[in-house]
């Protein structure tokens, strides 16, 4: 099931790189972006973190190997990071904030809206710390 | 040394990086680095979501000032990647100013993906955000299904031209409408959570967001806050679409458990 996952993730961040125009060259890699960050994503599921942990870590590993794609090929991060990411981007969570707004279960909708929002900071603060270490990185070589 | 073809190539540079979706910080290193090669004292460039400044002065030259209003921007990640290569091949002097210009110039007419191509690649994102997200098989033929609705939503709002807040609004609208139907009819088999959240995948501003968080990065404070709010509206948009697609079916339905 979780093999079944992981390639469905391969296979739409593909197809959303066509979409937004990646090389034809680097669609392979930014696929494995994504597909490595679900994948951590569904690895983390047994280890006891909740969802915003689970996400925080998968997205670290997303920005990891978009930036060490990006210095061995030579090419701009965004490439690989924008398709990447978007497996992470809480589409769900959106979903559910409405669902349960418009069927009157506030408290619901105030617990999503806000797992929502902690997820999109994860996101930001685990893009953030792989820029920061890349920087010092590339500044010492 | 041709100073006004080097300011014009910068700004050929920047304007195409900015259209096609890359960060504000990125553009402006990429044309900054581009007028460093001409070796004047004063060098400024300054960039917005929305427009390109940039000054090249010298007290031996006249002062050169360009700005470019930039509207209308479609995401193309490979202009991205190829105005970035033609700037690196300046900057080290393996290509002229003259060539640089050309080579700019071509790239803005070069075409990466047909659309025939593209529209397939919605409907197989959906479906495959579908079972990225633990939907089974009938469920991501379904999402593929809402895809298609996606398509159609793009296909029309590019023919009237009308902005993208509409085009995830009505295409969320059709997605919720469709999951409901499906849901109304073959009820125990439909994974709602997997079906719509992986259906409006493909809606979701991948690159504003990317770009939001690394422009704030970069202590971009004005461009980082654009693109959040950019993100915020696109992704509010599909979210109230979804919401009217659901309610509405509802009331059709006769008041249907939802």
């Amino acid at each position: 099931m979780m093999l079944i996952q992981v390639v469905g993730a391969f296979i739409a961040v593909v197809a959303f790189a066509v979409i937004i125009g990646v090389p034809k060259k680097f669609l392979v890699h930014a696929g494995l972006v994504g597909a490595v960050g679900w994948f951590v994503y569904l690895l983390l599921a047994p280890v006891g973190l909740s969802i915003v942990g689970r996400m925080f870590f998968a997205a670290l590993m997303v920005a990891l190997i978009s930036h060490s794609f990006a210095r061995l090929l030579k090419a701009p991060v965004t490439l690989f990071l924008i398709a990447g990411i978007l497996p992470l981007v809480p589409g769900v969570g959106m979903y559910r904030i409405v669902y349960n707004l418009i069927t009157n279960n506030n408290a619901l909708a105030g617990h999503y809206m806000n797992e929502t929002l902690q997820i999109a900071g994860m996101i930001a603060l685990a893009i953030f710390i792989m820029d920061t270490i890349f920087r010092i990185f590339q500044k010492k070589m | 040394m041709n100073y006004k073809l080097l300011a014009d190539t910068a700004m050929l540079a920047g304007e195409i990086m900015l259209i096609s979706g890359a960060e504000t910080y990125r553009v402006e290193d990429t044309m900054s680095r581009i007028l460093r090669t001409s070796g004047l004292e004063k060098t400024e460039t300054f960039v917005t979501p929305t427009g390109i400044f940039l000054c090249l002065d010298d007290a031996a030259i006249d002062g050169i000032t360009l700005v470019k209003r930039v509207d209308n921007r479609v995401t193309n990640i490979a202009y991205i990647y190829e105005a970035n290569n033609v700037s690196r091949d300046l900057c080290a002097g393996i290509i002229s100013v003259e060539e640089a210009y050309l080579e700019l110039k071509r790239i803005k007419t070069r075409k990466q993906y047909s659309n025939y191509l593209v529209y397939p690649c919605t409907i197989i994102g959906s479906s495959a955000f579908t079972i990225l997200l633990g939907g089974d098989l009938l469920n991501s033929i379904i999402a593929g299904l809402n895809g298609v609705f996606i398509v159609l939503a793009t296909i029309l709002t590019m023919k009237l031209n009308i902005n993208t807040f509409i085009k995830n609004l009505s295409a969320s609208v059709l997605i919720a409408f469709n999951s409901m139907l499906f849901l109304h009819y073959m009820g125990n088999y439909i994974q709602l959570d997997a079906l719509i959240g992986g259906s409006i995948m493909p809606l979701l501003p991948g690159v504003a967001i990317t770009n939001a968080i690394r422009d704030t990065l970069q202590g971009d404070y004005m461009s980082g806050g654009a693109r959040a709010i950019e993100s915020f509206v696109l992704a509010a948009s599909s979210a109230v679409g979804i919401g009217i697609g659901m309610a509405l079916y509802s009331i059709m339905a006769g008041g249907i458990n939802l």
